[in-house]
């Protein structure tokens, strides 16, 4: 090696060649390392949707057993905790199996039938058949089964079912589903086809963990349903170390952090634009994160008068179906004297007037969260 | 050190200079492909023909503050104002040349083994070769490289104070300075105050002492973003490419060679890491290792008269290196092997042809129209051709200012497809709908690379406003602004998807906006500006236009790139045959398979067509599948017999590929009559617009 400042008499330009030569083989080596990808990358976590963002197995709800086992338990009959069934289970052969429904527009009649390989929705107008393969959602509103297949880049791609289960134990459309839809031939008039992106999204508000082997998700390791690790995401650095990490409490987040949290799968307020948030929009009825912010009581609220999702709704447990329970929820920031202001109910059912559950479709009702005084 | 020259040496100094300068003249002689070419252009418009101090300010939505760069532009916008193209290619030339002579300055005395390492520098540099600050900024180092030497530091100071305002990579002067300086043995006072000179003269500038912090973030921004989104903005680490080999060889001998001085070493290996890390500050980086590199040759004395080969390794190996270099700058010339770079010709790159960006927005011009744009050759054309227009941030300079994640995260939702909104682990929120509604976006402009953002854009109400140009602008549907423009693209749609629509590759190359000199010499036509339009049919979902668009590129040369396109496209055929009736016809899964392509969705067992009368499974002909991929459908037709659904379905799909409507009608007409009910008559009546999707 020649250094700086001195010269060699007996330096070689043909060694400087062959370093030359060398190191262009070294750097191409290095460029392989370093080299960028054509196209799709992974996002780090923290930029990533916080739905998507846990990249280890979380903490298995065995694990909060062994100290908290009635609250484990209590949660086992929450929605929450069955937000995901696979389309083998027997529990989806009883619902869906046997099931038709008639359109009296088009006339197309749709069925589930259980075949030896599983439950398939078919219609009699329509060539092809279309595997259950999940039903997403608990049954207290609706659920519906998807058929899950790989696009040309080997993406899970969601094939969500054009019929829905409901919980007057019939199917009829699904929600959501555009009308023009409900005459297309083929494939199309039996489900619509999901990005892959939303349907990874999909997955994730339905499990505690949907993580992905290459393009692909992987559904061996993914754990359905929501889980106690999916809300309270410290829970590892707690079971590690219970005696010194708390879990962390969600009456310690703003109210609105605690609304968000739960509007990360709920839609949040901020989701929308300003003029989808108008009391018209009945599309924010099914959005209750999203309503309840806008209503008076959350922007009104004190600190010693807390208002959040959780402050009616235990998400441990069902939602209460009681007027009590709500009336008293109510009471607990407006004094008996406001109560009395109320000209229709002074002593009767609050949430009947200013949260009436709102009819959607045929055996649909959604409760609309914007808290108000209606002018109907 | 006094160097006596023979005439041997002369001789050799002559055959350096005259194979340095043929080297900067071959490398230069492509058209320019520059993304930032435009974007350039129209700050120097705004500086020069607006009089405005605060170009960025003025073309870009968020941005307000002034710019330190503010004379970025300006000389490509007085050139081409005054002789349009041929003169931007001129100042491309002069500069390069400029560049090499410059270069031979350094080799005078040592003509072999550090013009060896010139024309290595001139590969490695040959990315940053166009009309825009980039290859200025090769010149600057080399001039502050030779002021640093010759320790003329008022000199130094002046250079340094144009070019910050010229250029953000005027941050590359402190380590040139450093090296130059430590390379010619100057003290180390004389080092600290030339270092204090240059910070100075760096901090004289709209921007004052803030242009260093954003120098920086633009020189090294992989510390101050994330990795994976920089890739996707020209900002990420180097491709492998035969300028980025050269670029690596060169640093990694400089710091190797740099000895004992550990303080050039770390310089030096600092250069390294951020030119493999940040592409865009790779030419630089093996700009000034190889200067360190001619420096150190010039110091070790030694010269070609000097050699006295012992063994044949000896002897041949510095000819070897010789020829090495001649073959990669003909490897370059041609086209390159990765096909990334322009072949020998002259004008402007396919992929920036302002003409039909002006053709498409014309009538736009005078409108005040806030677009987003993926990529500044996008951003670029589209200002170009809307004067009144706005953009709302382009990469480079949301690098600059901080806010470049809030861009690339956009970016990235428009290619996933995150249309409706969502909550980031780091409290931002996703999803591009919101951004466009809320910021009043009334344009979108994608450049054709990215076709996953066509794909994900398909389906939304954002449509096309044309379908060939290098920026592919779309306007949102309702908007009565972009009404006739989007129905005059719909209907362009229907005649090269649905109509009787043949693709010509003499007709695509006559009308480009560059003469290609390789296809005069050769006669092999450039296909990547066709295969990159078929990739776009293919992201929209016009999977037939893309594969008539391939046929005349298969028929004529079946490069192994056009090969893979074909086969994305059929891919994609077979994917849309399976979602639409459930199954993938014969006839595709037999292409597929004879080109050795796998089908990632055959093993999808969660959609199946319900079960057809029996019809006798059918054997295609191997040359009927060859006549196809080698671009003669209707070749292949005839050689398809029998009558079942299948046959009648592959003839269809190849008549109408091939342009013949008539035919096509008759096959689909029997399918129709003859098999009611089968899937692949639905899949027919799909891939023909018959049925609604």
């Amino acid at each position: 090696m020649t250094e700086i400042g001195t010269s060699r008499k007996s330096a070689r330009p043909q060694l400087f060649v062959a370093t030359v030569c060398a190191l262009a083989l070294i750097g191409a080596v290095v460029l392989v390392v370093f080299s960028k990808r054509d196209s799709g990358y992974q996002l780090p976590s923290q930029l990533q949707p916080v739905h998507a963002s846990l990249t280890r197995v979380p903490v298995s709800e065995k694990s909060c057993i062994e100290c908290h086992e009635d609250k484990v338990e209590q949660f086992s009959f929450a929605p929450h905790h069955k937000t995901l069934l696979a389309g083998d289970d027997p529990r989806s052969i009883d619902l869906l199996s046997g099931k038709q429904f008639t359109d009296s527009e088009s006339g197309r009649t749709f069925h589930y039938d259980h075949r030896d390989d599983g439950l398939w929705l078919s219609s009699d107008q329509l060539q092809v058949s279309t595997k259950v393969d999940w039903l997403f959602g608990s049954g207290h509103h609706a659920m519906t089964p998807v058929s899950v297949i790989n696009n040309t880049a080997g993406e899970s791609v969601v094939l969500q079912h054009a019929m829905s289960w409901y919980p007057n134990d019939t199917i009829g459309w699904t929600l959501g589903l555009d009308s023009s839809r409900r005459t297309l031939p083929g494939v199309h008039g039996l489900a619509m086809p999901i990005s892959a992106e939303e349907s990874r999204d999909c997955f994730q508000c339905h499990t505690t963990w949907a993580p992905q082997s290459g393009n692909e998700l992987d559904f061996h390791k993914m754990i359905p349903n929501v889980n106690c690790t999916r809300c309270h995401p410290n829970a590892d650095a707690h079971l590690a170390d219970p005696d010194h990490q708390s879990i962390e409490k969600w009456s310690e987040l703003t109210p609105l952090e605690s609304v968000n949290r739960c509007g990360e799968c709920h839609r949040r307020a901020d989701h929308f634009t300003p003029d989808e948030l108008v009391t018209s929009n009945k599309l924010l009825i099914r959005f209750a994160s999203a309503s309840l912010v806008q209503s008076s009581c959350f922007s009104k609220q004190t600190t010693a008068l807390r208002m959040d999702c959780i402050t009616c709704h235990d998400p441990h447990e069902p939602a209460s179906s009681a007027p009590q329970f709500y009336n008293k929820t109510c009471a607990s920031c407006h004094d008996s004297a406001q109560l009395n202001e109320c000209s229709s109910q002074p002593a009767g059912n609050c949430v009947e007037c200013h949260m009436p559950k709102v009819k959607i479709q045929d055996g649909l009702d959604f409760t609309d969260h914007w808290i108000r005084v209606r002018e109907d | 050190m006094k160097v006596i020259l023979h005439v041997d040496s002369i001789r050799q100094h002559n055959f350096s200079r005259l194979w340095i300068l043929l080297t900067a003249f071959l490398l230069c002689l492509a058209p320019i492909a520059s993304d930032s070419l435009w974007w350039e252009i129209c700050r120097g418009r705004a500086v020069v023909s607006n009089g405005s101090w605060q170009p960025s300010a003025e073309l870009i939505q968020l941005e307000q503050l002034p710019d330190s760069d503010v004379l970025a532009g300006t000389l490509p916008w007085l050139v081409f104002e005054s002789f349009d193209v041929d003169g931007l290619m001129i100042l491309k030339f002069v500069v390069v040349a400029l560049i090499a002579f410059l270069l031979t300055l350094q080799v005078c005395k040592l003509p072999f083994g550090s013009s060896v390492a010139a024309v290595a520098i001139l590969l490695a540099c040959s990315p940053a070769f166009g009309p825009d600050h980039r290859t200025l900024d090769l010149i600057f180092i080399l001039v502050a490289w030779r002021w640093a030497n010759a320790a003329r530091l008022f000199a130094l100071f002046l250079l340094t104070l144009v070019w910050c305002n010229y250029s953000i990579a005027a941050i590359w002067v402190l380590p040139t300075t450093l090296i130059a300086l430590s390379c010619s043995q100057h003290s180390t006072k004389r080092q600290v105050v030339a270092t204090l000179l240059v910070l100075i003269a760096l901090c004289v500038n709209f921007r004052g002492p803030m242009a260093i912090v954003e120098m920086m973030r633009v020189a090294v921004p992989f510390v101050f973003y994330d990795r994976a989104l920089l890739a996707d903005s020209g900002f990420g680490p180097l491709a492998f490419t035969i300028p980025s080999i050269f670029a690596v060889g060169l640093c990694l001998t400089a710091t190797l060679r740099s000895g004992k001085s550990y303080v050039v070493s770390a310089i030096l290996l600092v250069c390294s890491l951020v030119g493999m890390l940040n592409a865009q500050a790779l030419p630089y980086a093996g700009m000034i290792a190889g200067l360190a590199v001619m420096a150190w040759q010039a110091q070790a004395g030694s010269s070609l008269s000097d050699l006295k080969p012992s063994t044949l390794v000896q002897r041949i190996l510095p000819w070897g290196a010789v020829l090495s270099m001649v073959v990669a700058v003909l490897v370059l010339i041609a086209g390159g092997i990765s096909g990334e770079r322009e072949r020998l010709g002259w004008g402007v790159s396919d992929s920036l042809d302002h003409r039909l960006v002006l053709r498409d927005l014309g009538r736009y011009a005078e409108a005040p129209l806030l677009a987003h744009c993926s990529d500044t050759s996008a951003a670029g054309l589209l200002l170009f051709a809307l004067p009144q227009a706005k953009v709302v941030d382009v990469a480079g300079l949301s690098i600059k200012r901080g806010r470049f994640h809030k861009f690339a995260l956009l970016n990235y939702d428009l290619s996933t497809g995150r249309k409706t909104a969502y909550a980031r682990s780091d409290g931002s929120l996703g999803g591009w709908w919101n951004s466009m509604i809320n910021g009043n976006v009334d344009l979108l402009a994608i450049a054709p690379g990215r076709t996953r953002v066509f794909a994900a854009l398909e389906p939304t109400l954002w449509k096309p406003l044309a379908l060939d140009a290098p920026a592919i602008v779309l306007g949102q549907a309702g908007s009565r602004k972009f009404t006739r423009q989007i129905i005059e693209a719909r209907n362009q749609r229907e005649v090269v998807e649905f109509g009787g629509w043949q693709h010509s590759l003499t007709a695509s190359v006559e009308n480009r906006a560059s003469t290609d000199f390789w296809q005069l010499l050769s006669g092999v036509k450039d296909s990547r500006s066709d295969i990159r339009q078929a990739a776009v049919f293919r992201s929209m979902s016009m999977l037939n236009a893309a594969a008539r668009t391939m046929l005349p590129v298969l028929h004529g040369h079946c490069r192994p790139r056009g090969l893979a396109e074909f086969v994305r496209i059929q891919q994609e055929l077979s994917w849309h045959e399976k979602l639409h009736c459930g199954t993938t016809s014969r006839w595709r899964a037999t292409v597929l398979d004879s080109l050795g392509a796998s089908f990632v969705h055959a093993g999808g067992t969660s959609l199946v067509a319900a079960p057809t009368s029996s019809t006798p499974v059918i054997q295609f002909e191997a040359e009927a599948v060859r006549l196809y991929s080698g671009g003669q459908p209707e070749e292949a037709a005839k050689l398809i017999s029998g009558d079942g659904p299948e046959s009648l379905f592959a003839k269809h799909c190849l008549y109408w590929q091939s342009g013949d409507i008539s035919q096509a009608d008759q096959f689909l007409e029997a399918l129709r009559v003859e098999y009611p009910d089968h899937p692949l008559t639905l899949a027919a009546e799909w891939e023909r617009g018959l049925q609604q999707q």
